[in-house]
Parts: C-alpha cells; structure tokens; sequence
C-alpha cells in the first residue's frame, strides 16, 4: 500500500509536473516575447536617434559653414576703428618787447619819407609801441580725433584720421590767433584740426597704402599724409612710435598732401632699416597761361628721401633731407587779420620766393629697467638753408607810393632798390633734446624737452601742438616738463586703450623775431630799438604756458 | 693605407654634401594675418597659426627667436597684425626665420 500511495504521489507529481512546466514555459516565452518587443522598440528607438544625431550633424556643418563665412565678411576682420579724446586748459603768459609797429599809418608814412628823401626827422610817437604783457589765463579746448584702417583687398589698406579741435565757448580761432606769431595768424591747409578753431570735423589724414609689392618688402602709399606730429612727439603725447610712417618733427610737422615710396630691406644687423622718398604739395597754384587773368605763381612741393638706418627697440637712427620749392609768401589763410590787411598782400600764395633745403637727424633710444623705470631719450638736430630768389612781398605797394620801399623776401628784408644786390642764403641750426621716464608700476611717466634755435632757423611745423606758436620753429630757446598719470584702469576698445591726465609748463626765451615765419630778416631782440628795424608782429621776448589734460586713447 | 684614406675620404665628401644640402635649405615666404599667437609656460617659443593672404591657407609657424616673442609679450605683435614672415622646415615644423609686421606708410 505504501508504495502504492507512493507511487500515486509520484504518478500525480508527475502528471502534475508538464502543466507547471508548460506553465513556466509560458511564462518564459512571455518574458521573452516581451524583451524581444522592448529589444526591437529600442532599437528602432536608436535607429530614430541616429537619424535624428545624423541631421543634426549636418546641420551642425551647416552652420559652422555659414558661422565661417559669416566670421571672414566679419567687419572686425576688415576694419579697425580707434581714436582719442583730449580736454585741455592752458594758461599763457607772454611778455611782449618794445618796438616800432611798421603797422601804424603814422609811423609808415614816416619811414617811408626817410627812405625817400626826406628830410631827417625823429620817427612819430605813435609807431612807438611800450613792451607789454600778454595774457589768456584760461582756454579750454576739446579735440576729438577718430581713426579708421581698412583692409580692402590683399596688401592694400586704407587709413584715415578725421579730427576736430574747438575752442570751448567758441567757434572760431580768434582766441587763439594773434599778432605775434605767423603761424598763429590765422588757420591754412596743414594747420586744419591742429590750431583750436571751431567744431568741424576735418579729414587730418586720408591714404592709401600698397605693401609687399612683387613680394618684396616694397610699399607705396599715397593720399593726406601722416605727417604732422612725427617722432619724437609720440613721447610727448603719449602715443606709440610711427613705425614707418611719419617724418621727424623737427623739421615737419604739417597735413601734407603727397605720396611715398618704401624700401624696408631684411638686414638682420641693422633691426629692421627702411628707406622712404617722400613728396608733398603744400600749395597748388592753379591754371596758368598767357592770358591776364593767369597766374605765375608756381606750385609748392617739397621733395623728401628718409633714411632709417639702424632701427632696433634700443636705438632708432634717421637722417632726412627735404627739399621745398618754390617757398610762398603766405599760405592761403582760412582765418585771421591778414585777410584784409596789407590789401592782402599776406592773405595768400602771391609769389614764389625762393627754395629751402632742410638736413636734419633724429636719434631716439630706450633704457629698459634704469632705476625703477624705464628710460626713453632722443637728440635731433637739423640745419635749414634758404636760397632766396630775386622776389619780394612788396606791402607799401599802393596808389602814389614812392619808388623805394622796404620789402621782405625769403629770408631777408631789403628795399625795392636793393633787394636784389642785398640778398643771399640763411643758414639756420637747431638742435631739440629731451627723455621721457616711465615708472610702470604707478603708471607715472615724467618728461623734459629742450630745443634751441639760431636767429636764422626756420623749419615748417606750423601744425605743432603748441598753443603760442610751434616750439620747434623757435629763434632762442625752449624748455618743456610734463607728468603724465596713467590711470589703472582696464583696457576694453583696444591693448592700447588707456586714460590719462598730463601736467605740463613751456618757457620761451626769444632771442629774435620771426620764429616761425620765412618772410623777411630776423632782428636780434636787443636791435629793435631802431626805427629802421620796425616790425610787422608784436615780439615776444619771453612766454610761457602752464597746461592741464585729461585724455582718453581707445 | 689606402683603405682608410678612402675612407677619410668618402667621409669628407659625405659631410661636404650634407653642409651643402644643410645651407641649400630653403627659405619659404609667407604674407599672411596672425589668428592665434601660443606662447609656451616658459616663454622660449610660440606656436604662431597665421592665415596666409592669397589662397587662405592655414599655417602654424614656430618663433623662436627672443626679439620677437618680446614683441608679442609687448603686445606689439598681436592676432590681426599683418605678418611678412620667412621660415625653414625642419622635421615636421615650420620654424621663422623673419617674423615682421607688413611694412607700409
């Protein structure tokens, strides 16, 4: 019975056993038929997902295709835009000496008569003019220059400066011009947007440039010049070097119209030299024929060659030579008293008077780590050669004048009877030193500049940045002193950016008249007590500025 | 003794040609606009990628000469500077031989 009862036992496990069995099978094959369901929704899942992973990529290259074309049309990658503002106060302060004004009707008529046969008679009281103190204790300026540098195709670009330089609480000249100065009588071509005048927005520069013509290092470049405020005015002005362009200060600072021809050979000893000749029209005379209305007046070029020698971070070595023709008697004024006076006899170009040649050096260097600083220094030299021709500005040349007037040509003053034997070449020297030092950890930079010229020197710096009158054209001496202050701010529109006040104080010690001016002889100062020797300006004997700047670079 | 005069030689010869093949290296032109200046921690070089001005090719010239990795410390080369440049290949780099602003103006 036992194992009958067994045996049933085992025969209903067993009979029992196919159904649990076929039960898990079941059980199973669900599982499995649901895992192959989610296996295949997964993988048509991925396969949705590569799909959508391939567009994306292709859009990802198509946008990076259309970001790189966008990014090379890029303005940043074409143009450059850069500039600076100045406020500026100056005090000036200017000793003028005593002299005979030809400029009074009196005393004219008076010399004349001398020089006519009349009998001998003392000069008139009135032409008799008391030394005086001249003054403007306060003149605000702004100045706001604004650059632009285009790449238009390969190797060219184009470079303009368009500047703006307003008197505050004016809009015009007449608080800065004056009767001491020639080139401080009035505003002209060169001086425009450097002589504080009204708000008008003038192109300063405007030129193309052509470089690595037949790849060498060869350029070209043509238009409205760079060149006004050239080395080593950069120190003063807290800009950087010039690079290539520009030409010394000493001898030219002026908005020329004209072109130059480059050569910067690779000549590893020497840093990196370049040579530049260089021409500029500082008038342009017109038409001129054989009809009355015609003009002789020839145009005035100047003719330069620029020979950097050695040019390295240490030591920067340039010597140059200009060549001016056909020197007028007056640039064509914009502004100013000679616009009527003299019946315009020095309102603009009205004959050519002779030519200048102009050698001049301009040597500056740097000292890194001198001290707690860093040095900058220079040593410029120049001489001026005027060769006057057989003409004269004839002033007194009016209805019933006598037959023998005093005249002024280039360089020299005579009468109409004698100018022509009296003449003869001036020579004139010049020589302008100074430094900067640069405390990089406060940003404090302290400057010192002195130049002195001899009676006869004479350079062509009209656009100087000097209220009186251009220091570098001065007949006597020149000390100049400056701190900048540096602001530590960080730079944004450029690496060059930067904020800065300047303190600054000129003295001028004249020693004779017509700084500046190439019209007619120079007088020694102690000489003017002579009728003989009257003058059309009042002469400074002494002046001085004491000026203030905040400056904004970006 | 002949043996090794030939030897000396032969040796002579190869050295004379390798000295001229090493000074006949030439020297390649490239007018191109700086995109990226890399400089290493130490400052001895500088990976310079430069986008050469006619064909817009990409190059990466290696400057090693201390004058001009002082400019681009200075900041007086920088990215967007027009560059004239010579270099040498040597092995996989290109290494500056001139490393100059375009001159103009």
């Amino acid at each position: 019975m036992r194992i009958t009862k067994k045996v049933i036992a085992a025969f209903i496990l067993a009979a029992m056993l196919p159904v649990s069995a076929f039960a898990a099978d079941a059980e199973l094959q669900k599982k499995i038929d649901d895992l192959s369901q989610q296996l295949e929704s997964l993988r048509q899942q991925v396969q949705k997902s590569d799909e959508k992973a391939k567009l994306t990529e292709e859009k990802v290259e198509k946008t990076e295709a259309l970001a790189k074309q966008t990014d090379e049309k890029s303005i940043g990658k074409w143009l450059t835009i850069s500039g600076d503002y100045r406020f500026r106060v100056d005090s000036l302060t200017g000793n003028v000496n005593s002299y005979y004004n030809i400029m009074d009707p009196t005393f004219a008529n008076w010399m004349l008569g001398q020089m006519n046969g009349a009998p001998p008679a003392p000069p008139p009281a009135s032409g008799s003019a008391a030394g005086f103190r001249a003054h403007n204790d306060t003149l605000y300026t702004n100045r706001f220059g604004l650059n632009l540098k285009a790449k238009a195709t390969e190797n060219v670009t184009v470079k303009a400066r368009l500047l703006m330089y307003k008197v505050s609480g004016a809009q015009n000249d007449s608080s800065v011009i004056g009767p001491y100065f020639a080139d401080r009588s009035g505003i002209f071509d060169g001086t425009l947007g450097h002589v504080p005048s009204d708000g008008q927005l003038t192109v300063d520069q405007a030129y193309a440039t052509w470089s690595n013509i037949a790849e060498q290092p060869v350029w070209f470049s043509v238009g409205r010049r760079p060149s006004a405020g050239g080395s080593p005015s950069n120190l003063r002005n807290n800009t950087e070097k010039n690079g290539t362009a520009g030409t010394p200060a000493l001898l030219v600072d002026y908005a020329f119209d004209g072109m130059t021809l480059g050569y910067a050979p690779d000549i590893e000893t020497l840093g990196s030299p370049f040579i530049k000749l260089c021409y500029g029209r500082g008038f342009e005379s017109g038409y001129s024929g054989s009809t009355p209305a015609s003009n002789s007046l020839g145009d005035t070029d100047m003719l330069g060659v620029q020979i950097v020698g050695y040019n390295t971070d240490a030591v920067t070595a340039t010597f140059q030579w200009n060549h001016a023709f056909n020197i007028f008697n007056s640039p064509a004024f914009v502004t100013g008293p000679y616009l009527t006076q003299f019946g315009g006899a020095f309102s603009s170009p009205s004959v050519n008077l002779g030519d200048i040649d102009w050698y001049g050096i301009d040597i500056v260097g740097k000292v890194d780590k001198l001290g707690f600083g860093n040095m900058n220094w220079f040593f410029d030299a120049a001489l001026s050669v005027a060769q006057p021709n057989g003409n004269y500005v004839d002033p007194f040349n009016m209805t019933g004048a006598p037959p023998n007037r005093p005249v002024m040509g280039l360089m020299n003053s005579g009468t109409t009877t004698t100018y022509g034997q009296t003449k003869q070449d001036k020579t004139g020297w010049s020589i302008f030193l100074g430094g900067r030092y640069d405390i990089e950890s406060t940003g404090t930079k302290l400057g010192f500049e002195y130049n002195h010229g001899s009676d006869d020197w004479i350079t062509f710096a009209p656009a100087a940045d000097d209220i009186w009158t251009a220091k570098l054209g001065t007949r006597g001496d020149v000390i100049e002193t400056y701190v900048i202050q540096e602001l530590p701010l960080k730079p944004i529109s450029s690496i060059l950016s930067k904020v800065f006040f300047k303190l600054g104080y000129q003295y001028y010690w004249f020693n004779a008249t017509g700084s500046n001016n190439w019209v007619g002889s120079s007088t020694n100062l102690s000489n003017l007590n002579s009728p003989m020797n009257a003058q059309m300006v009042a002469p400074v004997k002494t002046a001085q500025d004491i000026y203030g700047t905040f400056e904004v670079h970006f | 003794m002949r043996l090794p005069l030939a030897v000396i030689t032969l040796s002579i010869l190869l050295c004379l040609i390798l000295a001229g093949y090493a000074s006949a290296v030439e020297e390649v032109k490239l007018f191109g606009v700086i995109q990226k200046i890399v400089t290493t921690t130490d400052g001895t070089e500088a990976a310079v990628t430069m986008k050469e001005s006619t064909t817009g090719t990409v190059v990466v010239i290696t400057v090693i000469d201390t004058l001009t990795l002082d400019k681009f410390r200075d900041k007086r080369i920088v990215e967007g500077d027009d560059i004239r440049c010579k270099y040498e290949v040597i092995g996989t780099r290109k290494i500056s031989r001139l490393f100059k602003k375009t001159v103009g103006c």
